[in-house]
């Protein structure tokens, strides 16, 4: 029967030599070859992109973290053994990176001072790497140190590629927003109008209501609206109107209403002839209230050709 | 050929293959056809939020204009009956506009460090200095080309060898940095060549589809 043995830790100046190997420097550089070159180019399917960085990266960072845990003790002056130092890095990586994959807010707060983290609990099966990693931390004791060119390389390189990439660019495109405020009291309620849909064939408007007071039950009547484009073009809206927006009958989660109004034109025409701007008039009229017109300014703008936003997130 | 002109085509395809990095790569992104794609008529996915969503990708149009080198070898066989075929070099000037179009926008760069116009169509003028072999060359030549990525591509034109006065038609099938070509000389023979392609944008125009 053979007794496995406690590895010696490494000698002084050979800590560093962990990293000096095919097999973490080949995770090195999958990850710096995903981040840096494959997410983003179309050539994989987004899906792989993103797992290939977890799987190089749950590889390498424990030998990353082992490789400084072992410095730090050895500056210290305390002394522990490979397995131990190798399992703590291991048990930490593995326990951070399962919180930042379930925990959606904890990724977001995370993610805002090292780069973007996409929460998704499919990532976990990367925490499949952490045995080989340990395995390869585990037997891996370098017999004389290497080069100090290559133990600094290689620290160096994992550094790097161990910072979060940023989200890569997506397409800018030119959108409608509001141009100032968009709200109008009317009787009983507040009503908003915001832009929900922007493109190439028109923009869609939302109109919502919230309650001013403590009535039970309010009812705004949408009569009429029309878009008035700086070109002059008037667009009516694609949807029947007058239509009431109703708050506290239960049927709004929040309390409020909300009446979606498409307007379909050639946007695509206007933004090459230089329309910039529009008003949307609605007219509005609360409960035993007099007709009320409200212009709404809209402006479009332009986002740039590409632009950086957070995963999952709407347009400015 | 003559000296003289040898000399001159090695400094046009030194002096091109030198310019081409030294240009650099200028890039205009134009706000054309600016805004995206969405379907209005439908409701919008969450009536809260009070956040326009984000349209879909159009694609995008690319105008690229390229320069650099080529430099392979292969073999030359001169009409004559009784010619052996005998190993031949090459080098060729090149330079070319793609107008490519993709159906989705591209970030950055493509495979091969320029913003990739996708399929494209495009057009090369260039000179091919091959001085060995039985068909010895002095010709500029024009291609029609279809590429995918810039990555594979098929060109067909024309040659016009400068010393002999006489043309023929050219084809070239590039994949990736490397290139086969063929190019005919009627009165002399044929050249069948492999190499190394090296290119660097000059301009790039981006455009929204």
């Amino acid at each position: 029967m053979t007794r496995r043995t406690e590895p010696a830790s490494p000698g002084e100046g050979a800590f560093r030599s962990d990293l000096v190997h095919p097999l973490p420097a080949l995770a090195v550089l999958v990850l710096a070859l995903n981040d840096h070159l494959l997410k983003g180019s179309g050539w994989l399917p987004g899906w792989l992109t993103g797992k290939l960085s977890d799987f190089a990266g749950l590889f390498f960072f424990p030998v990353l973290l082992t490789v400084v845990a072992e410095a730090a003790l050895r500056r210290s002056g305390r002394a522990a053994g490979r397995r131990v130092v190798a399992a703590g890095s291991v048990v930490a990586t593995g326990v951070v990176f399962a919180l930042l994959k379930s925990v959606p807010d904890l990724a977001g707060a995370v993610g805002r001072y090292v780069g973007t983290i996409v929460a998704d609990r499919s990532d976990l099966l990367a925490l499949a790497m952490l045995a080989p990693s340990y395995r390869y931390l585990a037997r891996h004791v370098p017999a004389r140190p290497a080069p100090r060119w290559a133990q600094g390389l290689g620290v160096l390189l994992a550094g790097v590629a161990s910072m979060a990439t940023e989200q890569p660019p997506e397409r800018g495109f030119a959108l409608w927003g509001p141009d100032g405020a968009g709200s109008r009291a009317v009787g009983c309620a507040t009503v908003e109008a915001w832009v929900s849909k922007s493109a190439k064939t028109g923009l869609g408007l939302t109109l919502g209501a919230r309650a001013r007071g403590r009535e039970p039950a309010c009812t705004v009547a949408v009569e009429d609206a029309t878009l008035y484009l700086s070109s002059g073009q008037e667009v009516r809206p694609g949807a029947a109107l007058p239509r009431e927006l109703t708050i506290g009958d239960g049927s709004q989660a929040e309390g409020g209403g909300s009446i979606y109004l498409p307007f379909a034109f050639d946007n695509n025409h206007a933004w090459n002839t230089g329309v910039r701007s529009a008003t949307l008039r609605v007219t509005l009229r609360g409960q035993g209230e007099a007709r009320v017109t409200w212009d709404v300014p809209l402006a479009q703008r332009y986002e740039g050709y590409m632009v950086r936003r957070p995963p999952h997130g709407a347009a400015p | 050929m003559r000296p003289g002109s040898l000399g001159r085509v090695v400094g046009a395809v030194a002096c091109v293959a030198c310019a081409s990095p030294a240009v650099g790569c200028i890039s205009f992104q134009s706000t054309r056809n600016a805004p995206g794609v969405a379907d209005i008529k439908a409701p919008p996915r969450d009536p809260s939020s009070h956040t326009v969503e984000v349209p879909r990708d159009p694609g995008e149009h690319v105008l690229l204009w390229n320069a650099g080198a080529m430099g392979g070898g292969g073999v030359s066989i001169a009409n004559e009956a009784s010619s052996k075929a005998t190993a031949s070099v090459s080098f060729s000037g090149e330079t070319s506009v793609h107008f490519g179009w993709s159906d989705r926008t591209h970030e950055g760069i493509g495979p091969l460090l320029v913003p990739d116009p996708g399929i494209s169509v495009g057009a090369n003028l260039g000179w091919t200095l091959a001085p060995s072999g039985r068909v010895s060359t002095n010709a500029g030549y024009a291609e029609l080309q279809v590429s995918n990525s810039l990555l594979y591509s098929l060109a067909g034109g024309w040659a016009y060898d400068v010393d002999r006065k006489e043309s023929g038609p050219q084809a070239t099938l590039t994949v990736g940095p490397f290139y086969a070509r063929s190019t005919t000389i009627l009165s002399a023979g044929t050249a069948v060549e492999v190499g190394i392609v090296f290119k660097l944008p000059v301009v790039v125009y981006q455009r929204s589809r």
